[in-house]
C-alpha cells in the first residue's frame, strides 16, 4: 500500500475535503485499527476516527510536509484523542477485554471452526498486549499497527529514538514471553532471527495452519 | 509502507498485531465519516463567510427555522444509511451528491485486488458519464469537473500496473470513446483526450508550450500594428464564452467560479494556445488586472502589470517568450509570455476599456502586451515598471526599437 500523493497532501493543507477524503481512503483502516487497539471499543474508535479526520480538515493548514508528515500528524492526533478519551472514561483495561467479542467481524470466507480459531488467537494477542507496560504498548501500537517509523514514534511520544527502540525491543520480548508455549511465540522468535524479512503482505489474510493450532493451545494468563 | 523502515519490525509480530487490531472500516461508517468531513468543510466555509461580513448580515445568515428540522432529518437519515441509498441517484450540485461520491470512495477502501479496483474505478467513471448526460443541459457548469474526473480515472487506470491496464483496457477505451461522443453530441466544448493528456502529465505543459509561440506571435504582431484589433486574434475576445474556438475559452464560459480555475489548469495545456504554462495564472491575472486597469491610476496598473509578466515568463518564457517576441520586438521577451497569458481573461476588458479612456487603452494593449501599459501611464508610474522591464524606458525614447513599437502601439490607442 503506497501513501497518497503529494498533490493530495497539498489539498489537505488547503483544507480541501476531497483531499481529506482521499487520505481517509488510504489510512482509515489502519487508523481505526490503531484506535481500536488504544480504546478497545469499536464504536468509540470509529467516533475517534471521525473526530481525527475532521481535525485534519480543520488544522491541515498547520502541517508542514508531505504525505508522511500528514500520516504522522494523523496518528499523533489520534493518539491524543484516544488519550483524552481514556482519561475521560477511566476504563480499566481488564474490563475492556470483554469487548473483544464486539470487535470481531464476521468473515464470510471463513468457516465457523476457522473463525473460532481466529477469534481465539486475536483474543490471546490482545490480552497479551494488555499486560505490557503502558509505554511498551504505546510504542508497539504505533510501530506495528500504525506502521510508523521509530523516529516518527519518537516524535509523537516525545521520547528519543533510542528510547523508542529499546521500548519496542522490550515490548516484543515481553509479548513473546506472554505468548510463550504458543507457536505464535516460536514464530516470532524465528522471525526475529530472520530479520530483515521479506515483505510481509496484506493484513487481513489468514495465518498459516501451524499457528492456528498454536493459538488453540493455552493462552497466556489472562485477567 | 514504502517510506518506513520495515526491517526493524518483527514480521510475525506485525502480522499478529495486524490481525488482532486492524479492521476494515465498513461501508456505512466510511460513508458517514466522509459525509461529515464534507459537511464540516461547508461549515468552515460558512464560518469564514460569516467572519468576513458578520456585521452586516449576522441575522440574515442564520438558518431559517424551517431548515432546522430538515437538517436534523438529513442527519438522522445519514446515521441509518438511508442517505447513502438516497444519494445514489443524486447529481452534481445536489445536496446528497457528496454522500454518493463518499460512498464510492468508501467502496474503494475494501478492494485490494488491483484489477477489481480498476474495474470499480471505471464503473464510477461510467457513472460520471451518465451524470454528464443528465446534467449537460441543466447544470453545464459541472461538466468540466466531471470530465476531468473521468480523465483522471482513465489515466490512473491506464497508467497503473500494465497487467491491470491490459485487463480493463476494453472498458476504459469504451468509456473514453463514449465520453468523447456524448460530449460531441451535447456540443460541449470539452475534449476528453486533451483532459486525459493534461491529467497525465504535469510535464506536458512545457512540451506544449513549444506549440504556444504560434498563437502568441500572432497576438503581439497584430497588437503592435493595431491596438484595437486584439479581436483579430480571435481567442482573446471570447470572454463571453460563445464563440470560443479553444478550450481555454471553455474554461471561461463554464467558470462560475473556482471551477473555472481547475478546468483551466486541466484543459488549456493540451490546446497549445498561449495559455498552457500560464493557465493557472490567467485566472489570477484576469481578476487582478481588470480591476486596477479601469481605475486608470498610473501606479496601480504598473504593479499589477509587472507581477504578471514576471510570473508568466518563469514557466513560459524559455519556450514561448522569445519566439513570440522575435517578430514584434526583441527586448520585450518578458512581454511575450505576458501576452500569451493575458489574452483570454483580459480580452473582454481590453475591448471595453479601449473605447473608454486613455488609461483603459493603456490597459487594453496589455492583453497584447502588458509592458506597454506601464509606459503610457509611465509618465507617472514609470519608475517602478522601467526597472524590471526595458519597455518603459523605451517609452522614454530609450534604445530599444521594439519597445518603441510597443510604446507607439500603446500610445496610439490612447490618443
Amino acid at each position: 500500500m503506497t501513501l497518497f500523493s503529494e498533490s493530495v497532501a497539498e489539498g489537505v493543507r488547503r483544507g480541501d475535503p476531497d483531499a481529506v477524503g482521499e487520505v481517509y481512503v488510504h489510512l482509515a483502516d489502519r487508523l481505526l485499527g490503531y484506535l481500536i487497539a488504544r480504546v478497545r471499543d469499536r464504536a468509540t474508535a470509529e467516533d475517534l476516527v471521525e473526530a481525527t479526520f475532521v481535525e485534519l480538515l480543520r488544522k491541515g493548514n498547520t502541517i508542514n510536509g508531505g504525505p508522511a508528515a500528514i500520516k504522522v500528524w494523523l496518528f499523533r492526533s489520534a493518539y491524543f484523542n484516544a488519550l483524552d478519551h481514556i482519561r475521560k472514561v477511566k476504563r480499566r483495561a481488564e474490563d475492556a477485554l470483554d469487548d473483544v467479542e464486539r470487535l470481531d467481524v464476521e468473515d464470510e470466507s471463513a468457516g465457523p471452526g476457522e473463525l473460532a480459531i481466529r477469534n481465539e488467537r486475536r483474543r490471546t494477542v490482545r490480552a497479551a498486549m494488555a499486560h505490557l507496560s503502558e509505554d511498551q504498548r504505546a510504542v508497539l501500537q504505533l510501530r506495528y499497527v500504525a506502521e510508523l517509523s521509530a523516529p516518527e514514534v519518537a516524535d509523537i511520544l516525545g521520547k528519543t529514538e533510542g528510547a523508542i527502540r529499546s521500548l519496542q525491543h522490550r515490548g516484543e520480548r515481553a509479548l513473546a514471553r506472554l505468548l510463550a508455549d504458543t507457536e505464535m511465540a516460536a514464530e516470532m522468535i524465528a522471525a526475529r532471527d530472520r530479520r530483515p524479512a521479506e515483505g510481509r503482505d496484506q493484513v487481513h489474510g489468514h495465518v498459516a495452519d501451524g499457528r492456528e493450532k498454536g493459538a488453540r493451545s493455552t493462552p497466556p494468563e489472562t485477567s | 509502507m514504502d517510506y518506513t523502515d520495515r526491517s526493524d519490525r518483527n514480521p510475525a509480530l506485525a502480522e499478529l498485531l495486524d490481525d488482532a487490531f486492524v479492521e476494515p472500516v465498513d461501508l456505512d461508517t466510511a460513508s458517514r465519516h466522509l459525509w461529515v468531513i464534507h459537511s464540516e468543510a461547508q461549515r468552515i466555509a460558512l464560518e469564514a463567510e460569516d467572519e468576513v461580513d458578520a456585521p452586516v448580515s449576522l441575522a440574515s445568515r442564520r438558518l431559517p427555522r424551517a431548515a432546522v428540522p430538515v437538517l436534523a432529518l438529513v442527519m438522522l437519515m445519514s446515521m441509518s444509511g438511508v442517505a447513502v441509498a438516497a444519494s445514489q441517484g443524486s447529481l452534481p450540485g445536489d445536496a446528497l451528491y457528496h454522500v454518493k461520491r463518499g460512498t464510492e470512495r468508501a467502496q474503494l477502501i475494501f478492494v485490494r485486488d488491483p484489477v477489481t479496483r480498476a474495474e470499480l474505478q471505471l464503473s464510477f467513471a461510467r457513472t460520471r458519464l451518465d451524470e454528464i448526460q443528465q446534467i449537460a443541459v441543466t447544470r453545464p457548469q459541472h461538466v468540466p469537473e466531471l470530465v476531468e474526473q473521468i480523465a483522471v480515472t482513465l489515466v490512473e487506470v491506464e497508467h497503473g500496473a500494465p497487467e491491470v491496464a491490459a485487463r480493463v483496457q476494453p472498458v476504459s477505451e469504451s468509456i473514453r470513446r463514449e465520453t468523447t461522443e456524448s460530449i460531441a453530441q451535447l456540443q460541449l466544448p470539452v475534449d476528453v483526450n486533451q483532459a486525459v493528456e493534461v491529467a497525465m502529465t504535469p510535464t506536458a505543459a512545457p512540451g506544449t508550450a513549444t506549440a504556444t509561440p504560434v498563437p502568441s506571435t500572432n497576438t503581439p504582431a497584430t497588437a503592435p500594428s493595431e491596438s484595437k484589433t486584439p479581436q483579430a486574434t480571435a481567442e482573446p475576445k471570447d470572454t463571453d464564452g460563445d464563440g470560443i474556438p479553444d478550450t481555454p475559452v471553455v474554461i471561461v464560459d463554464l467558470d462560475g467560479d473556482g471551477i473555472a480555475d481547475d478546468v483551466a489548469t486541466a484543459f488549456p495545456t493540451p490546446t497549445g494556445t498561449a495559455s498552457p504554462s500560464a493557465s493557472p495564472q490567467p485566472t489570477d491575472s484576469a481578476s487582478a488586472t481588470p480591476t486596477p486597469t479601469p481605475t486608470g491610476s498610473a501606479s496601480e496598473p504598473a504593479p499589477s502589470g509587472s507581477p504578471n509578466p514576471s510570473a508568466s515568463p518563469g514557466p513560459t518564457s524559455p519556450a514561448t517568450g522569445q519566439p513570440s517576441t522575435g517578430p514584434s520586438a526583441t527586448p520585450s521577451q518578458p512581454a511575450g509570455p505576458v501576452v500569451t497569458a493575458r489574452p483570454q481573461p483580459s480580452e473582454g476588458e481590453a475591448g471595453d476599456s479601449r473605447s473608454d479612456d486613455e488609461d483603459a487603452d493603456n490597459a487594453d494593449p496589455q492583453p497584447t502586451a502588458s509592458d506597454p501599459e506601464p509606459v503610457p501611464t509611465g509618465s507617472s508610474a514609470s519608475p517602478t515598471p522601467s526597472d524590471p522591464e526595458p519597455q518603459p524606458s523605451a517609452t522614454q525614447d530609450d534604445p530599444a526599437g521594439p519597445s518603441e513599437v510597443i510604446a507607439r502601439r500603446t500610445g496610439s490607442p490612447g490618443e
